[in-house]
């Protein structure tokens, strides 16, 4: 059951193509991220979902509705705000009750309601504080509270976590997502932040420059980016162009700098043509005595520099091409950090390296 | 500079202007403080006070003037408010293009303005020119040399001093909380009314205190635009200085005038925004 | 800092209209007087309405050639100036001093310096009114001048503190570390620096001091009269046509000072840090 539907809106604002003709369809009860750098058009999007801003082109359904032409106080719509939006002289109780008194909701109900929603984002005791006196993270849960009072179809979430640090911004994207499955209510959330989407998603849209660059599950679109944009944008990346030798029936063979690998198979790419090569840090091994492990691609290296970071260690070894290649391990006891200057094998799967076009998307190809 | 050398020379630089405050400003309002409780005759009497609270002329002036100032207050604030408020919903280049309609008038000379004033509004000035081409009327109303004169050129003075701060505080809003207040389903109404209002209101205190205490002293536009019922304190001044030469009677009137100004002021201090507000009355 | 969000859509509403209508209403209330004198000041010697009937740029010559007018404006332009000079000469250096100086009792010079502000100008010209009385000096050009530069010193020291927090205050340390004196750190380093503000603040006292009423209204004698003294009797015993040229000009004034000034107020807050 469709509950966001977008066909062909574009947005532009004088010479500036914010948004360039966006298809999407959101179901009931789906949480998706809009995801992309600043000026990717994100939050362009998002506003004009709200009705905060007018598609230059194109149609706008909600819930089964054309809303295009009808306001945003019409749609029915909550919106989670990046700075809270709270109203700084209203009680906590008042505005959680502000969009039920807009509604003429009567006075015991909304009392009833209010504290309802106040023990959803586990904070029963606000009631009567300001917004002042809280911290950052329960004012955006309150935020939240004053959505889903009114039950709402849709919530619309504004890079409402990008204002917290970061263990709590951890927390209270558990949190939001513990309420989503919990209500199944239908979120549209706008971040720049790809670890959050990874996290949180049931579906990813990427946006580039005002146009949707790939849209799918997290998992797929981390181990299968379709562009040298996904691929960078959602992870980390080791990439380098290479030229066509051979397309096979499960693999392709290309050549970068002298070297050859075997790669994944490639779908858009013709014999003597341009691509770019693309693996993951994490899928880099570095090649040990007691590895049983077999390499369909092995090269030579020497470490510049080996990183701890926390529960990863990333090394940076120097394989003779342009290019610096980064390994990424488990910092397990065992495995220390590699000292500078060592001799190093890498090695990694033909199935882990993928192909994508010099420019644009596998789709454009 | 904080070491005690640097400490030392930079009172030097001080120094001549506060030399000069004190003999050209100090001294001479303390002239006035002692002229206020001396009599002709130089003795010490607190009489010039006795006097003011029992004059009938004093103690209706002093009415006048607070309920002028009030009533002034009360006008600037109803033409100035929606001047902010279209003010504070333009685009920042627009805005400071209309800005300048509202500094114009604040850096013009009050007596252009008040003459300006004196054409438009008497007998058979402009808008009384307009009116009696109705048919069926014959005179306009009397706008001029009377309340409805010095309210109008009050007015006119002090909405700069009360655009301002308003806008000042309307934005210092943060636009989300309009756009959140739109798609939790308010109209602008009510939006209006329950947020935009309530959080402007530092900006209307301090902007109708600050009028107000501009308002009392006024000594122009009552002497230029009222009748012989508009006198305010300062023109009472006026007269004991140089119609009478009760020098001691004026000096009462201002230290009185000089007290309300200060506790005013005082409060002003204390109310959110009241310090910016002092700072912009420069 | 953000405007208040336009709502997108149809939200032209009656009461936005309504609200639309009277900012402009507002707009036209304060802008009228400055435009209404303009073409009045066209007119001719027999006119004082609006629209006048006849251009001419006789009130205009009336204005240069009778003496009482050009002679209060003669005065205005001294008292101006060198109260304007007095202003900036004593508000400058005290504004520094007040910024950078860390000394016992800086609180209450600052008050002292600032209080003329506070207190309603009639009570300022009474004061300076008996004072000057008493050293017969009522009446003269210097009783003026010191009188304008107690009302406009203020705003002077006030608009060159706002200035000099805009100078990197690590400039003077720099000097000072180099073997600098404090009078040559303000005199070469600050000083330059605060040129803007300088230039604006003295526009701005300047505009002060020439429009000034009240207390020069008590300063003046028959045969000292400041232009708004004269412009001030002159609406209240005998109207004169010629007001309505006189008005040009001083708006006129008033507009060119304005926008020079703010020029300069803006560079002044192009921020000097490196």
């Amino acid at each position: 059951m469709e509950m966001v539907r977008l066909e062909g809106v574009s947005k532009r604002y004088d010479e500036v193509m914010a948004l360039s003709v966006v298809n999407l369809s959101v179901e009931k009860g789906e949480f998706v991220t809009l995801l992309g750098p600043s000026g990717s058009g994100k939050t362009t999007l998002l506003n004009i979902i709200a009705g905060m801003a007018a598609p230059t082109a194109g149609q706008v359904y909600i819930d089964g509705v054309n809303a295009t032409e009808i306001p945003p106080k019409k749609r029915n719509l909550g919106m989670v705000f990046q700075d809270y939006a709270l109203m700084p002289h209203m009680t906590i109780f008042e505005n959680i009750a502000f969009p039920l008194r807009v509604r003429r909701v009567a006075g015991r109900e909304i009392a009833r309601k209010v504290s309802e929603v106040l023990g959803l984002v586990q904070l029963p005791d606000v009631a009567d504080r300001r917004p002042r006196e809280l911290s950052g993270g329960q004012q955006q849960r309150v935020a939240l509270a004053r959505c889903l009072v009114y039950d709402p179809s849709l919530i619309l979430m504004d890079e409402p976590l990008a204002a917290l640090d970061k263990k709590l911004r951890e927390q209270m994207q558990l949190e939001l997502k513990r309420i989503h499955t919990e209500l199944g209510i239908t979120v549209l959330y706008v971040t720049h932040d790809q670890q959050e989407a990874l996290t949180m998603s049931d579906r990813i849209v990427l946006l580039d420059d005002g146009r949707i660059e790939q849209m799918g599950e997290p998992d797929h679109m981390y181990f299968n980016p379709n562009s040298v944009f996904s691929a960078n944008f959602l992870g980390d990346s080791n990439m380098m162009e290479a030229i066509v030798e051979r397309i096979g029936a499960e693999t392709g063979v290309m050549t970068s700098q002298g070297h050859t690998f075997q790669t994944s198979r490639p779908t858009v790419a013709e014999v003597g043509g341009t691509v770019k090569l693309m693996i993951r840090p994490e899928n880099i091994r570095i090649v040990r005595q007691n590895d049983d492990e077999e390499f369909e691609n092995e090269i030579d290296g020497k470490v510049v520099d080996s990183v701890i970071l926390g529960g990863v260690i990333r090394h940076h070894i120097d394989v003779g091409m342009d290019e610096m290649f980064v390994s990424q391990e488990l910092n397990r006891s065992g495995r220390a950090s590699i000292h500078p200057g060592t001799d190093v094998v890498l090695g990694w799967r033909a199935e882990d390296m993928y192909v994508l076009p010099l420019q644009g998307t596998l789709e454009d190809g | 500079m904080h070491d005690a050398r640097g400490t030392r020379q930079a009172i030097n630089f001080v120094l001549p202007a506060l030399v000069f405050m004190a003999i050209a400003f100090l001294y001479p309002l303390a002239g006035v403080l002692g002229q206020s409780v001396t009599a002709a005759d130089g003795a010490l009497t607190f009489a010039g006070f006795v006097k003011l609270g029992s004059s009938r002329l004093s103690r209706l002036v002093l009415l006048n003037t607070l309920e002028i100032s009030f009533m002034a207050t009360l006008f600037t604030l109803v033409l100035a408010y929606p001047i902010a408020y279209h003010l504070a919903k333009q685009p920042p280049r627009r805005r400071t293009l209309l800005l300048i309609l509202v500094l114009l008038p604040f850096w013009t000379s009050i007596l252009v303005k008040s003459f300006a004033f004196t054409v438009v509004l008497g007998e058979k000035g402009t808008v009384n020119s307009i009116i009696t081409l109705l048919p069926g009327i014959e005179h306009g109303p009397t706008m001029l040399f009377n309340r409805t004169g010095v309210m109008i050129g009050l007015t006119h003075y002090f909405i700069p001093f009360m655009v301002f701060p308003i806008l000042s505080s309307l934005l210092a809003q943060s636009p989300d909380l309009a756009k959140a207040a739109q798609i939790m389903g308010s109209g602008s109404l009510r939006i209006f009314a329950r947020i935009t209002l309530p959080l402007s209101m530092p900006g209307v205190m301090a902007g109708s205190l600050l009028t107000f205490i501009l308002s009392l002293g006024f000594f122009i536009t009552p002497a230029l635009l009222g009748g012989p019922k508009d006198l305010m304190l300062a023109n009472l001044v006026d007269f004991y200085t140089r119609e009478t030469l009760n020098w001691t009677l004026a000096s009462a009137i201002s230290v009185v005038l000089l007290v309300l100004s200060l506790l005013l002021i005082f409060l002003l201090s204390r109310i959110p925004g009241g310090r910016t507000v002092l700072g912009e009355a420069n | 800092m953000a405007a208040i969000e336009r709502a997108v859509g149809p939200e032209r509403t009656a009461s936005s209209i309504f609200v639309s209508a009277m900012a402009w209403l507002g707009y036209f209330f304060l802008i009228m007087p400055s435009l209404i004198v303009l073409p009045m000041s066209f007119g001719n010697k027999f006119e004082m309405m609006f629209p006048p009937t006849s251009f001419s740029t006789y009130l205009f010559e009336q204005f240069l050639f009778e003496e009482n007018w050009m002679d209060a404006t003669v005065l205005s332009f001294r008292v101006a100036i060198g109260s304007t000079l007095l202003a900036l000469s004593l508000g400058v250096p005290a504004a520094y001093g007040l910024v950078r100086g860390n000394y016992w009792g800086k609180k209450l010079v600052a008050m002292i310096l600032i209080s003329p502000i506070l207190v309603p100008v009639i009570v300022i010209a009474l004061g300076l009114y008996l004072y000057f009385t008493s050293v017969g000096l009522r009446g003269s050009e210097f009783a003026l001048i010191v009188g304008h530069a107690v009302y406009t010193g203020p705003f002077v020291i006030v608009t060159c503190m706002a200035g000099m927090r805009h100078i990197d205050v690590n400039l003077e340390v720099a000097a000072r570390i180099m073997g600098a004196g404090a009078l040559q750190i303000f005199w070469k380093v600050t000083l330059p620096l605060l040129r803007p503000a300088m230039l604006a603040s003295g526009l701005f006292a300047f505009l002060m001091s020439f429009d000034e009423i009240v207390i020069s209204y008590f300063l003046s004698a028959i045969g000292s009269m400041t232009l708004p003294v004269k412009m001030f009797s002159s609406i209240q015993w005998e109207i004169s046509p010629v007001l309505a040229a006189v008005s040009t000009l001083l708006t006129l004034l008033s507009l060119v000072i304005c926008l020079i000034g703010a020029s300069f107020q803006k560079k002044s807050q192009d921020s000097y840090r490196p």
